[in-house]
């Protein structure tokens, strides 16, 4: 019986540290998104293989990887029961990828590219038990002189 | 101690060599045409993580966020897959890289394997035709 009692307080303890530091670290992720996101809105991007261009051009790539939460974790695995949607983990996901894009735009901007062509992105599940996802971005980014 | 850094110089020179390869995920690499085809390179690695950094990971699936060492250590996995293409490709005697692209995948518990391929061409510059100087001598 202590033995179950134990096990509640740590699950409770995971669980609603959990929901604390993953919905902080959420909105502070999404909050610098946002920001940077706007900042870097003046490189153009496209998912064309044919294009091409007279000026110089130099493959480029990022990666992020993010982990979910307990909270995220507790409320995926009910979810996965009932079935439908699994809002918490779309969540990570689109985090992931604006992230990486965001990521990619940074490396444009620092050797000076104005465009990135031919935008690929590539998801893998990494870890045992999931949770964990790896977004890679990779184009080609164009210096116009 | 010149001879030293003679041979130092020289060193620096040759790997970086290895950044004149041109790479490009487009069908063609921007400002250049291609004029010959050589063939299909590929370059692969197969990376484990190790326990120090498993047990952090760990730790972060419990407060969520970004795991930084996970991101790097893929990030330097794929450079050297990369690595290992590029020398393929310098071996043909190419100096451009086209098509790329990247996958990976989970070939066992906690390791990846990060698989690169492209294909290996020889490229020009494109360089703009000139008007004729005197187009009347004809």
């Amino acid at each position: 019986m202590d033995n179950l009692i134990f096990q509640f307080v740590v699950f409770a303890l995971l669980f609603s540290v959990g929901f604390g530091f993953g919905r902080y670290y959420e909105r502070k992720h999404l909050k610098e998104l946002a920001e940077q996101e706007v900042r870097l809105a003046h490189i153009v991007l496209d998912t064309h293989r044919f294009t091409t261009s007279e000026f110089e051009g130099q493959l480029i790539s990022s990666n992020v990887v993010i982990s979910h939460d307990y909270f995220k974790y507790v409320i995926a695995n009910i979810q996965n029961i009932l079935g439908g949607r699994l809002v918490s983990y779309e969540s990570i996901v689109e985090r992931a990828r604006r992230e990486a894009v965001v990521r990619l735009k940074r490396e444009a901007e620092k050797i000076g590219a104005t465009q990135i062509m031919g935008l690929r992105l590539s998801t893998t599940e990494l870890g045992m038990q999931g949770g964990m996802v790896e977004v890679f971005a990779y184009g080609t980014a164009i210096k116009k002189p | 101690m010149l001879f030293i850094m003679e041979f130092l110089i020289f060193k620096g020179t040759e790997s970086g060599s290895l950044s004149l390869m041109l790479l490009s995920n487009l069908e063609s690499v921007p400002g250049h045409v291609i004029s010959r085809q050589i063939d299909v390179v590929y370059g692969s690695t197969v990376r484990s993580k190790h326990v120090g950094r498993d047990l952090l990971a760990g730790l972060k699936n419990i407060v969520g966020g970004e795991l930084t060492a996970y991101t790097e250590l893929l990030e330097e996995s794929r450079q050297e897959a990369m690595n290992r293409m590029i020398e393929k490709a310098r071996q043909m005697g190419a100096n451009a890289i086209v098509g790329i692209r990247f996958s990976t995948s989970n070939i066992a518990q906690g390791a990846s394997e990060l698989f690169v391929y492209g294909t290996a061409v020889v490229v020009e510059p494109n360089v703009p035709k000139l008007p004729d100087p005197f187009p009347s001598a004809g």
